[in-house]
């Protein structure tokens, strides 16, 4: 999984995920390499700017993640999204608990 | 055991024949001094058949491992010997070596085509012959491990291909019953006439669809779709489809036989189906309660795309999206929408494995539910399934859906004037 781990602050990252398509193939090393980051930042901010796709099992894995995070005192933020990644997340309602913003600086501001 | 399974290089049968008996000693005593093991001299075709068919008939002794053949002599053709030999089972392979005399185009061409591997001229030079007889044993030993991994290698391709038969067979299976929990349909119930098509992205599919009579003369609707596709996803909408139900333990019905709010049961679906463990499963769902008598349609949409209407009068409108997924989150507050419809309205139930249609492509345009609203027409239900299916499949492409898609078609009719009793 090509996952980019950049630490903003203690116990916050940014996550960019290189993966064009996250589908049901990526979701299960995304899962095991979101998990393992929560493991050393309770905060996760993935950035899915390259992200042009992504699935339904992937989206459960985005949903699992910050169930994990927030269950820990932790958060998780999306930045970055392409206009078909946030089209599906309005669709399946998912932008009303995972908050999406423009950049990962301003989801760090809220973070 | 056959015989080229013993170790050719460690216990050499090297064949002579030659008419020329001072040829054939001659033969027999470099190869004596290369080494090679045993060699055997034979003088005449008349000789050498019985001793072949004896050697192939009788497992103690042993087949030849290479042959020296003479080009010819008094009664001898060394190239129709080595043509005939090539023809006894087990000797397909059989290295053969031509001693020539004079080695002119016509020769070598009616010799190769006979299945001769090698020649060479007499006179014969001791060094060049054991040089000759050691590569053609090496090749063939190098040739029989070759086919005895091709066997093998076949043979597991061949164990492989049975089960896989039996896995393909298993999941038709499986998937005739998913399909035999679909509704017949075209029908009509209650003044409502349906139809659906159902494509599985693989044989079994996340995706499933009801139409059910409900006791107090309208009708339960549903569509529903499992995250992923495949068996696990079907195993689960089948266990979903036996809990949307009117009979006893069925959710769409209270204990005392009355009809549900919609909301309440997508709550209650929310609270029984968390996802977690090593599969992160869970669904989509739109659950709608149409009253025919009152025009009002009762629903509540799952992070399931909305459902598309074109009202009598032309105009087309998506019924908004609802909330998150069944089994994304816990405590989800599900709200059931109303809405009056008019008699006529046709109504569009979808998976998103529809308006997804493109995911699958280079250049990842989806097909979206704006073009599939404007693709509903007043053709009949079925051909109109079949248009928008064909309209679909075109966006997808070569490289198909790639998620499960299905549709429920409805026209919300007015309720007959006689109206049915309830079942």
């Amino acid at each position: 999984m090509n996952l980019v781990i950049t630490e903003l602050r203690p116990g916050v990252a940014a996550v960019r995920i290189d993966v064009p398509r996250l589908d049901a193939q990526a979701s299960r090393p995304l899962r095991a390499a979101l998990e393992q980051a929560l493991q050393t930042h309770p905060t996760l901010i993935l950035d899915l700017s390259a992200v042009g796709f992504l699935d339904s099992a992937a989206l459960g894995v985005l949903l699992h993640t910050l169930r994990l995070a927030t269950a820990n005192g932790g958060q998780l933020a999306l930045a970055n999204v392409n206009p078909s990644v946030r089209a599906l997340l309005e669709l399946v309602r998912a932008t009303s608990v995972l908050p999406v913003y423009p950049s990962v600086e301003s989801a760090l501001d809220v973070a | 055991m056959t015989p080229h399974s013993r170790p050719a290089l460690a216990a050499p049968s090297i064949w002579v024949v030659d008419p020329d008996p001072d040829a054939g000693a001659i033969l027999q005593a470099l190869l004596a001094d290369g080494d090679l093991g045993a060699v055997r001299t034979l003088r005449s075709a008349a000789e050498y058949w019985p001793a072949l068919i004896a050697a192939g008939a009788d497992p103690a002794r042993s087949l030849p491992l290479l042959l020296l053949l003479a080009e010819r002599g008094p009664d001898f053709d060394g190239v129709a010997v080595c043509r005939d030999t090539r023809q006894r089972p087990g000797l397909a392979d059989l290295p053969v070596i031509l001693l020539t005399s004079r080695s002119d185009h016509a020769l070598l061409d009616r010799a190769y085509q006979a299945g001769v591997n090698d020649h060479f001229d007499k006179p014969i030079l001791r060094e060049e012959l054991l040089l000759r007889v050691r590569s053609a044993l090496r090749l063939a030993e190098e040739t029989r491990i070759r086919k005895q991994r091709e066997a093998e290698l076949s043979e597991t391709a061949a164990r492989l291909k049975a089960s896989l038969d039996r896995v393909a067979a298993d999941l038709a299976a499986a998937a005739r019953l998913q399909r035999s929990l679909l509704p017949p349909a075209p029908a009509t119930l209650r003044g409502v006439s349906y139809d659906w098509r159902f494509l599985p992205s693989e044989a079994l599919g996340g995706d499933l669809l009801g139409v059910l009579p409900l006791p107090d003369g309208g009708i339960a609707l549903y569509l529903l779709d499992v995250s992923g596709h495949g068996v696990q996803a079907a195993l689960f909408s089948v266990a979903l489809h036996r809990l949307l139900t009117t009979a006893p333990g069925g959710l769409l019905l209270d204990a005392e036989g009355q009809v549900r709010d919609p909301a309440a049961v997508v709550r209650q679906l929310n609270a029984q189906f968390q996802m977690g463990g090593e599969e992160l499963v869970y669904f989509t769902l739109v659950l709608a309660h149409w009253q025919p008598a009152t025009g009002t349609l009762s629903h509540v949409q799952a992070g399931h795309p909305g459902m598309l209407l074109l009202l009598p009068d032309g105009s087309r409108r998506i019924l908004p999206e609802g909330a998150l997924p069944v089994g994304m989150m816990p405590g989800v507050r599900y709200q059931t929408s109303r809405v009056t419809l008019p008699p006529g309205t046709r109504l569009l139930l979808y998976s998103d494995g529809v308006t997804e249609a493109g995911a699958a492509s280079e250049s990842m345009v989806l097909y979206g539910s704006e073009q599939l609203l404007a693709q509903i027409s007043r053709a009949p239900l079925g051909e109109c399934l079949d248009a928008i299916v064909a309209d679909v499949a075109a966006w997808a492409g070569p490289e198909g859906l790639g998620d499960d898609a299905s549709l429920l078609l409805l026209d919300l009719l007015p309720p007959p004037a006689d109206p049915e009793p309830s079942p």
